[in-house]
């Protein structure tokens, strides 16, 4: 049988406006409805231009100053229990999204499961290396966090550097194989989009890399970090889409 | 990386990639959010409270809860900015119906919604510009009683009984004003939401021939 539309209701399922009885039979018709979804979400984006139409107001000056004191007790709170090398690489939250966690999970094995070529960019046998980037910065190492971009079927990564930018170390999940006489090269992107190139790298069979990077010096006026699939030995210049990017951030 | 599809792409980051960072613990990403977006929901708050101090105390649990509860958002449900305005709404309507609220309300004897001056449109990108003449152009569309029956639900926080209550109205024609004139609304504003349908050049031209 086929169930009525809802139509006269969406506007006002939209506005927040049904009893709670009639919105959920409303919202369960729409979860399998698509016509009334793409209706629904219509609506929804109508009522979000509303406010465009209201004499706009300044935020006041202090409103910053209280949310950010507001983040730094809340952060200083949720800090307990991270102590671990690993809790600071991912930022000390205490949630992480489930891509990181991959990313988390991937970083755990391919911290015990060196390949060979990994071991020889770390000169040694263990994480030291990484932890050494947190310890040389007094847990003021900038952290970028890569994500790909929509479409592209990586996970993410993160970018540790000293808080000078000297040196960096990257880890990378989920990277698709790539084809023979490909190999992975990362970019440092200035503000005009111009990018200098750094280190080439290869993925495990199971898509995870973790080594050092030449950060290219001087560091200064760097804004982003990417990602891209280049012929092996790397390009000048990219020729393939971002796999992964990032932002960087002043800490 | 600053190729991303958004309408604020010409700005900066997108806003997708400020909250994962925000997510992972970058106060710098939610100050840029706050930059992109404090206006607009400290905007909303006070019109909705009228209330200078109260809507600085909701544009500050907007981004703090933008700040605990980033992975609560979902993209497919739309835009950051709805996101934030949905939350700003919702807590401003809370405060709104709150007794401190009501009795702060007494004290000043009116709404205070003087606090809400025009700003200088220089600043604005042009499509901001387009998007706003375009917003007020459909509202001034609507017949009165629409306009101020959707005002009343979405800035006063009002149920569909409460408006007929308070305006005297048969709760069958609020319903239908609600309806009618959101679908308006809907129609005339859809080149902004859908910008393929129809360029938002077209839109004000048809607009302004509508009402011209």
């Amino acid at each position: 049988m086929v169930e009525a539309h809802e139509r006269e209701h969406l506007s006002e399922l939209a506005l927040g406006l049904l009893e709670d009885a009639e919105r959920v039979r409303v919202e369960a018709h729409v979860r399998g409805c698509p016509s009334c979804a793409a209706e629904l979400s219509a609506y929804r984006d109508t009522i979000e231009m509303l406010p465009e139409a209201l004499p706009s107001a300044q935020a006041p000056e202090a409103a910053w100053k209280a949310i950010s004191a507001r983040v730094r007790k809340r952060e200083r709170r949720g800090r307990a229990g991270a102590g671990s090398w690993l809790g600071r690489f991912f930022g000390g939250r205490a949630l992480l999204q489930p891509a990181l966690l991959v990313v988390l999970v991937a970083t755990v094995i391919g911290l015990i499961g060196w390949n060979a070529s990994l071991q020889a960019r770390l000169s040694g046998n263990d994480d030291s290396a990484l932890y050494h980037l947190f310890d040389k910065s007094g847990g003021r190492a900038t952290v970028v966090t890569l994500v790909a971009k929509p479409g592209a079927s990586a996970v993410g990564g993160r970018l540790v550097m000293t808080q000078d930018r000297a040196e960096g170390g990257l880890v990378v999940g989920g990277m698709p194989a790539l084809p023979a006489g490909q190999s992975y090269e990362i970019w440092f992107v200035r503000a005009d989009q111009s990018r200098v190139p750094a280190n080439t790298f290869a993925v495990d069979p199971q898509g995870q890399a973790v080594f050092l990077v030449d950060v290219p010096q001087p560091a200064d006026g760097f804004d982003g970090v990417a990602i891209t699939a280049e012929p092996s030995g790397g390009s000048p210049t990219p020729t393939g889409p971002d796999v992964l990017a990032g932002l960087i951030y002043q800490n | 990386m600053r190729d991303h599809d958004t309408r604020h792409s010409e700005a900066g980051p997108p806003d997708e990639m400020l909250l994962i960072d925000v997510r992972h613990g970058s106060e710098s990403a939610l100050r840029s959010l706050y930059e992109r977006y404090a206006a607009l929901v400290f905007t909303v708050a006070l019109r909705i409270v009228g209330d200078r101090d109260l809507a600085q105390e909701v544009l500050q649990d907007v981004f703090f809860r933008c700040w605990e509860r980033a992975e609560t958002f979902r993209s497919e449900r739309g835009q950051l900015r709805g996101w934030l305005i949905g939350i700003a709404r919702n807590r401003a309507v809370d405060v709104l119906r709150s007794s401190q609220h009501q009795a702060r309300l007494r004290e000043q004897g009116s709404w205070a919604l003087d606090g809400a001056r025009e700003r200088s449109s220089e600043a604005d990108p042009l499509d901001r510009l387009a998007l706003r003449q375009a917003v007020r152009t459909a509202l001034d569309a609507l017949p009165m009683v629409q306009r101020q029956t959707i005002e009343l639900a979405y800035y006063g926080g009002m149920t569909q009984s409460e408006i007929a209550e308070a305006t005297a109205t048969p709760l069958g024609t609020v319903k239908t004003r609600i309806r009618d004139g959101m679908q308006r609304l809907r129609s005339l504003l859809r080149p902004m939401v859908d910008p393929e349908h129809e360029s938002p050049g077209d839109v004000v031209d048809e607009m302004g021939q509508l009402h011209g």
